[in-house]
């Protein structure tokens, strides 16, 4: 029990805290601790995250800006995955933001620039490559892709709203990510560490001819099951972004950032096959490469359920 | 004598009479056209914030704009204001696109962003 209030203290301490601004394209979501995809098993998770920015840094420092007063996005997803055969896996990802957008104040007035509308479509294929019972040992490798399908070029009262808070990041991009989780002979106790990379295509549409830096998450976590139904996990969290490019091969120098973060989780099984769960995300350490703006704190609360389907082989 | 001028004066009634007024055929142009975007200056500062105005002409005109960086502010008019923020470094384009009845007509105009 002393751990939920830790989680809900956490989560209260987050609200102050900042990390890493809006940006083009879906967020990164998860879902903690992995578990075990078997043959034919389907895995359906869902979740909901709301992040809110109101703060400009350079390096590691805040600085003013003098219009915007706050950036926030409400996003949903969705995503399925398939245990092809007990070692191969398919996992699709989809996502809608029911709101992205930014408070400016001008001196003549208020303006709220944002929309609404379907993120990109992720698609995964998994190879679990090592796996042991007991204790519970597995270690994966993934790779897939991120495909530009969702809204870019919405516009509102006949002005197109800035690349960065477009549902859609405009550019194709290329995953890979390695997972390894052990948990102890009882699973009351687990290790897990996760390592993602993400390559972006350019992006040449009208007249914006972009690349987004790349980006490498590493995060470990410990993991303690307090009751057979609710378990708490703590991870620690890297972020890389590189500079983003534009045209002509230019660098932009303003751009990319290293952050690193503590990501408490809670889980509850209210079946075994039922799972909600949520997470907040504190930065312990920012440096932005140049004038951006970071988050004052982001949430995540979800659901996920598995369903094995029988058949014979 | 006088009936030759009496002629003359009747042949000049009559043509005069028969010439139609000339039809001025209006300017296709007048029904869209976007003569051009003015801006008060075509290089500015990290987030000084400047208005672009659209001329143009015709009837019900609906209005988009657009830039590859920065930041577009306005509601459907000829005039918008655009600032941009320190990732968006460099000469960027600002796009105008009217439409009406008659079709659309786009424009840019070239804004150059400095640190300082």
């Amino acid at each position: 029990m002393g751990l939920v209030w830790f989680f809900i203290l956490t989560l209260a301490l987050s609200f102050q805290a900042a990390a890493q601004c809006c940006s083009a394209g879906n967020p990164l979501a998860g879902t903690g601790f992995e578990s075990e995809s078997t043959k034919n098993q389907w895995q359906i998770s869902t979740a909901y995250k709301y992040s809110l920015s109101d703060q400009f840094y350079y390096h590691d420092y805040k600085v003013d800006n003098p219009y915007i007063e706050k950036s926030n996005f409400s996003f949903q997803n969705l995503m399925v995955s398939y245990g092809i055969t007990n070692r191969w896996s398919l996992s699709a990802e989809a996502g809608y933001f029911y709101n992205k957008s930014q408070n400016l104040h001008f001196p003549d007035g208020l303006y709220d620039l944002g929309t609404n509308g379907f993120g990109d479509v992720s698609v995964n294929i998994k190879y679990l490559a090592f796996r042991k019972s007991k204790p519970a040992t597995m270690l994966s490798f993934a790779v897939g892709s991120k495909i530009p399908v969702g809204a870019f070029e919405q516009s509102v009262d006949g002005i197109t709203i800035p690349v960065s808070l477009q549902p859609s990041s405009g550019a194709f991009k290329y995953t890979a990510s390695v997972y390894f989780q052990r948990l102890s002979k009882n699973k009351k106790l687990g290790f897990a560490s996760q390592g993602f990379l993400e390559l972006s295509s350019e992006i040449n549409k009208n007249y914006l001819i972009y690349r987004y830096g790349p980006y490498l998450r590493l995060n470990a976590g410990v993991m303690r099951q307090i009751t057979p139904k609710l378990s708490f996990s703590l991870f620690g969290v890297y972020d890389y972004r590189g500079k983003d490019t534009r045209e002509l091969g230019q660098i932009v120098d303003q751009s990319g950032s290293i952050a690193v973060y503590l990501q408490p989780w809670i889980q509850y099984a209210f079946r075994k096959d039922r799972v909600v769960f949520a997470n907040v995300e504190k930065p312990i350490y920012r440096y932005f490469f140049g004038e951006q703006m970071g988050n004052k704190m982001a949430v995540q609360i979800g659901f996920r359920m598995f369903y094995q389907r029988d058949c014979e082989d | 004598m006088k009936h030759i001028i009496l002629l003359i004066f009747a042949i000049g009634i009559g043509l005069t009479a028969c010439k139609k007024d000339p039809v001025v055929e209006p300017d296709p142009s007048d029904k869209l056209a976007l003569d051009s975007l003015v801006t008060e200056k075509q290089e500015i500062v990290v987030w000084e914030k400047i208005y672009i105005d659209a001329y143009t002409r015709g009837e019900n005109i609906s209005f988009l704009w657009s830039t590859n960086h920065g930041t577009l502010v306005g509601s459907d008019s000829s005039s918008v204001q655009y600032y941009a923020c320190p990732t968006c470094l460099g000469l960027n384009t600002i796009e105008c696109t009217v439409s009406n009845d008659y079709g659309s007509i786009s424009d840019t105009i070239m804004i150059r962003v400095k640190w300082d």
